[in-house]
């Protein structure tokens, strides 16, 4: 049972003298005793340094910020002292040291870590974070801020339950939810709903609906509705949603929504981030498939510039000393670069960044214009023919591999022109030069093949190149065959008209002037030709380097894309100073096919199927909801998934189908979100989501409007693996791991294990209660047992102890007998709870040689690749060494269901700040262009709880040029309101009747394009400890700090068709924070 | 140590396209430095302004290193604008004491609180040190701060049992320093609350081998740490550049934290 | 020399039964009711630290210090013109019978100082280490050093002045009157260049200050002595006694004007060569957020009021009395203006490094706090009641000059 009992029918004193004989109880928590013996003992320390041993050492991963640099936390007596880089990590030392340095060599060896990093203890050691579940008090609105806590295995029972839970009448549990159990069932109906989406006659299509329901006629109410089977069943009304959410925990978290429970909605924060850089990524990377003649696999990803070796970069949106994947990583090889003379770049932003002002040029772009900008540069560079014609040429594979490249490009590819349009690239048998007909394989099966005059088979229909003014049909993924086409061609062959992708781009830079281009974007000529002069004088060493500012505009899946065509240009991609790819070791076991296979580890898995709340899975066309007409209510994201902004507004409208259980993890979602304000006001609304569940270590900007806050280990307490990013070319995993324990943190039990009170709890809580399958005694299969978190985090880490290849020889060495010392002695001040060496032992095996990999591994906190292994002559290791679809198939032949008309499928250059009916936003009146950014001492919603951050920057101002500041005669501080046509009293939906005006500071700077002012992410609070809340009728004092400075989110543009959702990007998913005219006056 | 981490400051060397990690160099240099008798060691700080980035990941450090209470501070990084519109640049500064060789702050110590060691360190001695703040009007640097005894922490709840609360809440901030290589806890009106505090160079760390908290953690590596009497040292050949300077000179300070411009 | 002065033994002491005037007991109340005011402050700052106060780490100085000095000027600056007048000008005059409460005021303001500078320390229970580990390069030793002497000096002059008359016991008090001279001296110009060395403090920095320090300690000397002769004297206000308190006035006039050219003058020195630092020190004294200090309180009432009622010609001591009143009150305006703005001058100075950190005292403003106000009222309720005993209780009152007798 839950041991931080302590419901509000007890007093305080009974509350105190239960919980004092319950050992480990979130009262304990309170007492001091830890805090004054620890004092004590500390103050009778003889040697008094003991940080510098490496017994007192423990190496782990930062999530200050989403960089994830390797840590090492120095422990006295247990609490963590002082946070330093871990010098094993490529993230804080460069180079990082080599992964076999023995762990004792580095016990006053630390690695650079940015001020958050520093500040971590303050995440981890915080007044206001909350140590027993919280339940909105029965009778008051949600984000009242009236709590009582109650008992875990309560919470659990009444969340499972359901039932009146608050007095406004009956709400829906998970039991209820959780309809549709039956694998079988699930996976029959699955193949069922495939059929009927592929089905496109739409006669057909219903009659396959009704054979549906007759088929399943007794499964029926376990569906959210018979006449759309397509929705899925009503598991899918439980919804996932997390904010910050890495690969371990992920993996459960996953586990217990998708495999167990059965729902397709798992939807993380992507487009809140830098959707469209990760969907225009996605977008060129899709392969083709000869099976399916289609372009599928495209991977959720994007490339950044191998910032070491690069001679010169262009950042485009791109804050790199403030924030990115970030500054420890990047930063010295960039002042190195400068002061050495071996590099330089220049930056596009708006603002002056902190890194504009170490940049050889600063250019100061409209916002919104990054693509004419590249458009002017594509233009030119193509005219005066600077552009990689070698790497332009290359076709194929084949191509690429003979002419000493990995990756090539669709740009030579032939695309058919129809009354003028790009659609999709021709193939051989259109222009006659491959005939249909069958063949027999070599299981002597019936196949169709294309061959062409002179005998060539292809088991599909070939595309086309120019070779020498010849088409030729090629395969892409041919490895023997190369073919290398010309880049420019526009032709008519056979009556058809085709043009080469790269054409039809160039068609469209040379649609306007350089003059034009530099008009549009508010610079100068000048400025495009230099970059583009510098930008073709270094080789493969030339990279632009893109991030937010480029991507999170209405347009961003274009500016990304006009961008990424000029690293096409340069052909950089794989190469060292080049654009590259993040790689980390297969943790799954897939590769190795072992020690722990985890996609086998299952005792039974459930079947998820049916339409996502987001309208990701599948096309509207495809979908029984599509009657022929558009728009749709709200937006269908065939080219995107994880779109943060649609989540609540979709739940709103209950469109395609409602929620009814929200569980939040780790989410600000109504602080994150432009126009956040309309997240809230849904949030608040039971009628709406008549159930939310948040996952949380404090009571947050969003879990305040939870119905139950479950507390959550902070990222000093738990596990996480967390990856990488682009910019490193090493293969890595970066491994966090338990370091402290709050002392007398409340413990819980699940199948009779005791483990913490966190997000694993409270899902496996709930897998036990309804007896889901993948948990529990045999979750990961007769005899294997899923009972605690660490049986999932050690086998993934043992996979990347011991490697990706099956013999073994990828895997790290095994600990001696003094690093499997200094590990247990390091973790001597953690409860059996969280560190028991037999349990974790045993949760891979018990096999001794393993377990000492494990522990190597987990000595240096993750496993890193040496340094030099990263480069093999030119080109990079760990490359991306695939298609990129500079055109775009699949995009050009994607219907937009706001417009109805199908997406370009190229770069190109479109204006900003349209609606989602792509009508241009006049806001008339609101004279600034809103823009925002990160500063280096701020992640998110997060940061505000670490005081020795906020003695550094205390409010966050707005900046504004100082000729603009003269016009509305305003002086340096002097306070301001921020409104916007769709906020004209500028002003937060905070807690239930409160209103937060977006009041700030300004700031004078010459630094800032006149007309734009920016604001940095981070203050403005209304939870968080801001403000005052009641637990348990006790009154808890908000902290008038957190409170500081302002958040202008809420002035973010409304959708003017939608109405209670920001601009989005349709095609790369983006919510949009720069795309907002606003009003600055003077209060 | 020093010798496994020479060699592996080599070997590290040997793979990099450039120096190395500076921080693995100065660390084997450090280490070296540890083997003469103090009074032959000359620390001194080298800052290249080219290189600060103004991320203030020095000035947490310290904060964390030494646990430093609200309103005191060792080391500011100080920013400023230079330019007009589109013309702009920044200049970040980082501030530390500068460990002058003739410094104003001892001159003035009634009591010899605050002392020259043979090393260069400007050092405070808290238990004898009466708080009178002369030091700090002395120095032309602003490198002195007052420690009031504030806490980050005071007004937050306590709340047992509801949330963490402050006795365990504010552990980041009650652990003891190791200041000096003592044990420095935060009892009310006890050394060093009534004391001006200031940057030592890390002083408890550097005893042990290890580079002092901003130089660790300098994310531009624009902060360079040694013996420039070791003149095979990173920083001896730093301050021989052309391209030093040190802050107001004319004072006769004679600052020990020197600036590449 | 006009006819001597009635001959008359030490002002009768009264029969102890006698009840107290109303004036007096009221003195008492006053005196009692500020100490206990003012012990508040004391509580506050024993339990509080210096946290209540308005100090920081860019302005660590404030109004202890310059009451501090002030009272130095006080007790020193009174004395000094004393033992010259009487000593050294030898005026064949009353005034040396007001050496007793003299002394004991100048004990009595003591006392003020060093309650005042003892809690502005950090750690006032470790004054003593700078007698145990001095370190003679700072001047700050020397101030404290000397002023230690010059307690003990003072004492034993009081002691000297307590005990029966004889020979011996003059010449000793002769000795140290002449010792006390250069001690006197030595101890404020100390107490200037304690600032004067400071190159933090542009503003502070030079000669100017022990020298202006000096000027300050006689005008503010001659007002207290002058207060005092005028308002104490127990005899009857006979001609000599008229003429006395004239002479006494001229002299607060001459030094008054001497020392607002001073100032003026040490103002144009500043603000030619435009030092910067220095240059806004000054402008904030003139045209800062306090001007009315410098302007109405120094300048006002305690320039231009004193010099108004002293020059009218006037028969009448009272209002040279008043005019040193108002004098002593005011001039605490000028060490206020020498201690604070000098040290605001960072803002300007380093105004990218305040804005760079941010907590509590790393501001560049400062205003004393009711905190240190009631500190400070308990120092001088303290030194009051000193008086008081000494006045009502030991009876330390004025006597008759002896020289006069003997020349009769
Ligand atoms: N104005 C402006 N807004 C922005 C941005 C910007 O640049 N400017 N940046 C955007 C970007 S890039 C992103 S990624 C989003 C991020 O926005 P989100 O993904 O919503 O993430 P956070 O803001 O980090 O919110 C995390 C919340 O989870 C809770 N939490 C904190 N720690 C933990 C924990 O350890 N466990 C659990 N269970 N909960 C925890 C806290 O309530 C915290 O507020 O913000 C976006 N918003
Ligand atoms: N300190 C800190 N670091 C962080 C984070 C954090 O919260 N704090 N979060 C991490 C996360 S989750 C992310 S996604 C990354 C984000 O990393 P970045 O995207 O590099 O950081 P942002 O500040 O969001 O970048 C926005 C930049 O684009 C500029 N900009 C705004 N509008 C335009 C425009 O129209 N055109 C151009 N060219 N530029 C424009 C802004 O001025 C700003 O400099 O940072 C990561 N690192
Ligand atoms: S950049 Fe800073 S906050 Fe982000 S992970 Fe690295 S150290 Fe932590
Ligand atoms: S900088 Fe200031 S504190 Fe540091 S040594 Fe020099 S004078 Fe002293
Ligand atoms: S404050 Fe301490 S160190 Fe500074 S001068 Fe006074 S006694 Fe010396
Ligand atoms: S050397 Fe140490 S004390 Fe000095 S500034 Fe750096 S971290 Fe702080
Ligand atoms: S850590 Fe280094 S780069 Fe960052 S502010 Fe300090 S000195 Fe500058
Ligand atoms: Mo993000």
């Amino acid at each position: 049972m839950a041991k931080n009992s302590g419901s509000k029918r007890l007093s305080r004193r009974d509350f105190l003298k239960l919980s004092a004989v319950t050992a480990g109880t979130a009262a304990l928590l309170g007492n001091l005793p830890v805090y004054k013996t620890l004092i004590a003992r500390a103050a009778s320390m003889a040697s008094a340094y003991t940080l510098a041993d490496i017994k007192n050492q423990i190496n782990t991963v930062c999530l200050q910020c989403n960089t994830g640099c390797g840590i090492k936390v120095k422990l006295l007596e247990g609490v963590a002292a002082k946070i330093e880089g871990n010098p094993y990590s490529p993230w804080t030392l460069w180079p990082h040291l080599p992964y076999k340095t023995p762990l004792k060599e580095t016990a006053t060896l630390g690695g650079a870590i940015c001020p958050k990093g520093q500040s971590g203890l303050q995440t981890a050691y915080d007044p206001y974070r909350i140590v027993s579940v919280l339940k909105r008090k029965p009778g008051t609105k949600r984000g009242e801020g009236k709590w009582i806590t109650i008992p875990f295995e309560q919470a659990i029972e009444e969340i499972v339950e359901g039932g009146d839970l608050f007095g406004e009448g009956h709400v829906d549990g998970f039991r209820a939810l959780y309809a549709l159990r039956d694998p079988n069932v699930a996976k029959q109906m699955s193949d069922a709903v495939t059929k009927i989406l592929d089905e496109k006659d739409p006669d057909k299509k219903r009659a396959l609906v009704e054979e549906f329901k007759r088929t399943f006629a007794d499964y029926l109410d376990t569906l959210i509705d018979p006449d759309h089977p397509d929705l899925g069943p009503k598991n899918n009304q439980f919804a996932f949603v997390w904010g910050r959410l890495k690969n371990g925990r992920g993996d459960l978290f996953k586990r217990f929504v998708i495999d167990a429970f059965g729902s397709v909605n798992a939807n993380g924060h992507t487009t809140v981030c830098q959707g469209s850089l990760y969907f225009a990524g996605k977008a060129l990377s899709e392969q083709f498939d000869p099976k399916t003649g289609k372009f599928t696999g495209g991977s959720k990803f994007y490339w950044q510039t191998d910032t070491a070796n690069s001679e010169f970069v262009i950042y485009v949106g791109a804050n790199m000393f403030d924030a990115n994947y970030g500054p420890p990583q990047r930063v010295p090889k960039m002042t190195e670069g400068n002061v050495s003379g071996g590099s330089k770049y220049a930056v596009v932003d708006p603002r002056h960044s902190k890194a504009a002002a170490k940049a050889w040029k600063w250019i100061p772009i409209k916002p919104g214009e990054d693509a004419a900008l590249a458009m002017g540069m594509i233009r030119w560079i193509i005219e005066n023919e600077r552009y990689n014609k070698q790497f332009m040429s290359n076709a194929n594979k084949a191509a690429a591999l003979a002419n000493g490249e990995k990756s090539w490009t669709t740009g030579p590819w032939l695309v058919k022109i129809k009354d003028g349009k790009p659609g999709k690239f021709v193939r051989a048998s259109e222009l006659g030069l491959v005939e249909k007909g069958t063949a027999t394989d070599a299981e002597g099966k019936e196949i169709t093949v294309y061959t062409t005059a002179d005998g060539v088979q292809f088991p599909f229909d070939p595309f086309v190149a120019l070779v020498d003014g010849q088409p030729v049909p090629f395969d892409p993924n041919s490895t023997d065959v190369p073919v290398v086409g010309e880049p420019l061609a526009h032709v008519t062959i056979n009556g058809v008209e085709c043009k080469t992708g790269l054409q039809i781009i160039f068609e469209e830079a040379q649609s306007r002037t350089i003059e034009e281009w530099a008009e549009i974007a508010g610079i100068q000529a000048s400025d495009i030709i230099e970059l583009a002069t510098e930008f073709t004088s270094h080789g493969t060493k030339a990279c632009v380097d893109i991030h937010r500012g480029v991507s999170q505009h209405t347009n961003g899946f274009y500016n990304v894309l006009a961008w990424y065509t000029l690293n096409c240009l340069v052909g950089n991609v794989d190469h060292v100073g080049g654009m590259i790819k993040g790689t980390t070791y297969e943790y799954t076991g897939s590769k190795a096919g072992g020690p722990f296979v985890l996609s086998k580890l299952y005792n039974a898995k459930n079947v998820a199927f049916g339409l996502d709340i987001l309208r990701t899975r599948f096309t509207y066309e495809k979908s029984t909801l599509f009657d022929g007409t558009y728009p749709t209510k709200r937006p269908w994201f065939p080219l995107a998934t994880d779109l943060y902004q649609e989540d609540i507004p979709s739940m709103g409208d209950m469109y395609p189908y409602q929620v009814k259980i929200l569980m939040l993890y780790m989410s600000a979602i109504n602080y994150a979100l432009p126009s956040g304000q309309t997240v809230s006001e849904i949030l608040a609304d039971p009628k709406k989501i008549p159930l939310i569940i948040a996952s949380d270590i404090l009571i947050g900007e969003a879990s305040q409007y939870a119905d139950y806050i479950f507390p959550d280990l902070s990222f000093l307490e738990r596990w996480e693996l967390h990856g990488t990013h682009p910019s490193v070319p090493w293969k890595v995993e970066n491994v966090r791991q338990p370091v402290i324990s709050i002392p007398g943190w409340p413990t819980v039990k699940v199948w009779g294990e005791e483990i913490p009170l966190s997000a694993e709890a409270l899902m496996m809580a709930i897998a036990e209660r309804l007896e889901l399958p993948g948990f529990g005694p045999n979750g990961f299969g007769e005899g294997i047992p899923f009972t605690r978190p660490e049986h999932l985090y050690l086998k993934q880490v043992a996979n990347i102890a011991f490697g990706e290849k099956p013999d073994g020889s990828d895997a790290v060495p095994e600990a001696d007998d003094e690093e499997v010392e200094i590990f247990l002695q390091a973790r001597r001040h953690l409860p059996k709870s969280v560190f028991d060496p037999e349990v974790w032992k045993a949760a891979i095996g018990n096999d001794e040689s393993l377990w000492r990999r494990v522990i190597y591994v987990l000595n240096r906190g993750g496993r890193y690749q040496d340094f030099a292994k990263a480069y093999q002559g030119d080109l990079v290791t760990n490359a991306y060494g695939k298609q990129l679809n500079l055109y775009q198939e699949k995009t050009a032949t994607t219907i937009n269901t706001m417009t109805g008309k199908p997406f370009i499928g190229y770069a190109a250059y479109i204006p900003p700040g349209i609606s989602s009916v792509g009508e241009a936003i006049e806001d008339q009146g609101y004279d600034f262009h809103l823009i925002t950014h990160k500063i280096i001492t701020m992640t998110k919603a997060r940061t505000i709880t670490n005081y020795w951050l906020l003695a550094v920057e205390p409010e966050g101002y707005l900046l504004m040029n100082a000729s603009d500041a003269r016009r509305l005669g305003l002086k340096d501080g002097d306070r301001v309101r921020i409104s916007s046509a769709s906020n004209p009293k500028g002003e937060w939906f905070d807690r239930d009747g409160n209103r937060k005006p977006m009041i700030g500071k300004v700031k004078i700077v010459e630094g800032m394009r006149p007309g734009v002012v920016s604001f940095p992410l981070g203050y403005g609070h209304w939870a968080s400890g801001a403000t005052d809340v009641e637990i348990d009728g006790r009154r808890i004092k908000g902290d008038p700090r957190r409170a500081a400075g302002f958040h202008g989110n809420a002035a973010m543009r409304v959708d003017p068709h939608l109405g209670n959702v920001t601009l989005s990007d349709l095609a790369g998913g983006s919510a949009v924070f720069y795309d907002t005219k606003v009003k600055i006056e003077k209060v | 140590m020093s010798n496994v981490l020479e060699e592996l400051a080599i070997s590290v060397l040997a793979a990099a396209p450039a120096e190395g990690d500076v921080l693995i160099r100065m660390k084997a240099e450090l280490e070296r430095a540890l083997q003469k008798p103090e009074e032959q060691r000359r620390w001194v700080m080298v800052i290249d302004l080219r290189k600060c980035v103004g991320c203030h990941a020095c000035t947490v450090a310290c904060v964390a290193e030494n646990k430093l209470p609200p309103g005191v501070v060792y080391r500011q990084v100080a920013e400023e604008e230079i330019g007009t519109y589109p013309n702009v640049s920044m200049r970040f500064i980082p501030r530390p004491c500068l460990h002058c060789d003739k410094p104003p702050c001892v001159d003035v110590c009634p009591v010899s609180a605050t002392y020259k060691r043979p090393d260069g360190i400007v050092a405070m001695d808290y238990e004898r040190c009466i708080g009178c703040r002369y030091c700090m009007n002395a120095c032309p640097y602003a490198s002195r701060y007052f420690d009031f005894g504030f806490s980050n922490y005071d007004e937050t709840p306590e709340a047992e049992g509801l949330i963490v609360g402050k006795p365990q809440g504010s552990l980041s901030e009650t652990l003891p320093s190791f200041e000096y290589g003592k044990v420095w806890l935060r009892k009310r009106e006890q050394s060093p609350i009534g004391n001006v505090r200031k940057c030592h160079f890390c002083l408890h760390r550097i005893e042990v081998g290890e580079l002092p908290a901003c130089t660790v953690t300098c994310i531009g590596r624009a902060t360079y740490f040694g013996d420039a009497n070791d003149p095979e040292s990173l920083v001896a050949h730093l301050i021989s550049r052309p391209n030093v300077m040190r802050l107001r000179e004319e004072l006769g300070t004679q600052p020990r934290v020197y600036y590449l411009v | 020399m006009a006819k001597n002065p009635p001959i008359v033994a030490d002002a009768p002491r009264p029969a102890p039964a006698k009840k107290m005037s109303t004036a007096e007991r009221l003195l008492w109340l006053v005196g009692i009711v500020a100490f206990l005011i003012g012990s508040y402050g004391l509580y506050q700052r024993f339990t509080n630290g210096l946290r209540l106060t308005d100090l920081g780490s860019f302005v660590p100085w404030g109004l202890w210090v310059a009451t501090y000095e002030y009272f130095v000027w006080l007790e020193v600056g009174s004395l000094l013109v004393f033992t010259v007048l009487v000593y050294l000008v030898k005026w064949n005059s009353v005034l040396a019978g007001m050496a007793r409460t003299l002394y004991l005021t100048a004990i009595a303001i003591l006392s003020m100082a060093l309650i005042l500078i003892g809690l502005d320390l950090g750690h006032p229970f470790r004054f003593w280490h700078v007698f145990v580990w001095p370190q003679w390069g700072s001047l700050m030793t020397w101030m404290i050093w000397l002023h230690m002497v010059y307690l003990i000096v003072l004492v034993a002059k009081l002691a000297l002045e307590m005990v029966r008359e004889t020979p011996t016991t003059k010449r000793i008090t002769a000795w140290l009157s002449y010792l006390s001279l250069p001690l006197g001296i030595a101890l404020i110009v100390v107490a200037g260049s304690v600032f004067g060395v400071v190159i933090g403090r542009p503003a502070w920095q030079g000669s100017a200050l022990p020298l202006y320090f000096l000027i300050s300690a006689l005008i503010a000397g001659t007002g207290l002595l002058t207060f005092q002769f005028v308002w104490f004297w127990p005899g009857e206000r006979t001609e000599e006694y008229l003429a006395v308190a004239r002479k006494l006035g001229q002299l607060l006039i001459a030094l008054l004007i001497f020392g607002l050219i001073a100032s003026a003058l040490g103002g144009l020195v500043i603000l030619y060569p435009g030092v910067p630092a220095q240059a806004i020190a000054f402008e904030l004294t003139l045209f800062g957020p306090f001007w009315w200090v410098y302007w109405v309180i120094y300048v006002g009432f305690g320039v231009f009021v004193p010099l108004l009622l002293l020059l009218t010609r006037s028969k009448a001591a009272r209002r040279i009395g008043v005019a040193a009143g108002l004098l002593i009150l005011t001039y605490i305006a000028v060490p206020l203006n020498i201690v604070i703005p000098p040290q605001l001058s960072i803002e300007v100075v380093e105004k990218s490094l305040v804005a760079a950190y941010h907590g509590p005292g790393m501001k560049t403003f400062y205003f004393p706090t009711i905190s240190e106000w009631l500190v400070t009222v308990f120092a001088i309720a303290f030194g009051f009641l000193v008086f008081m005993v000494g006045y009502h209780i030991l009876w330390l009152r004025p006597r008759i000059n002896h020289s006069a007798q003997k020349e009769g």
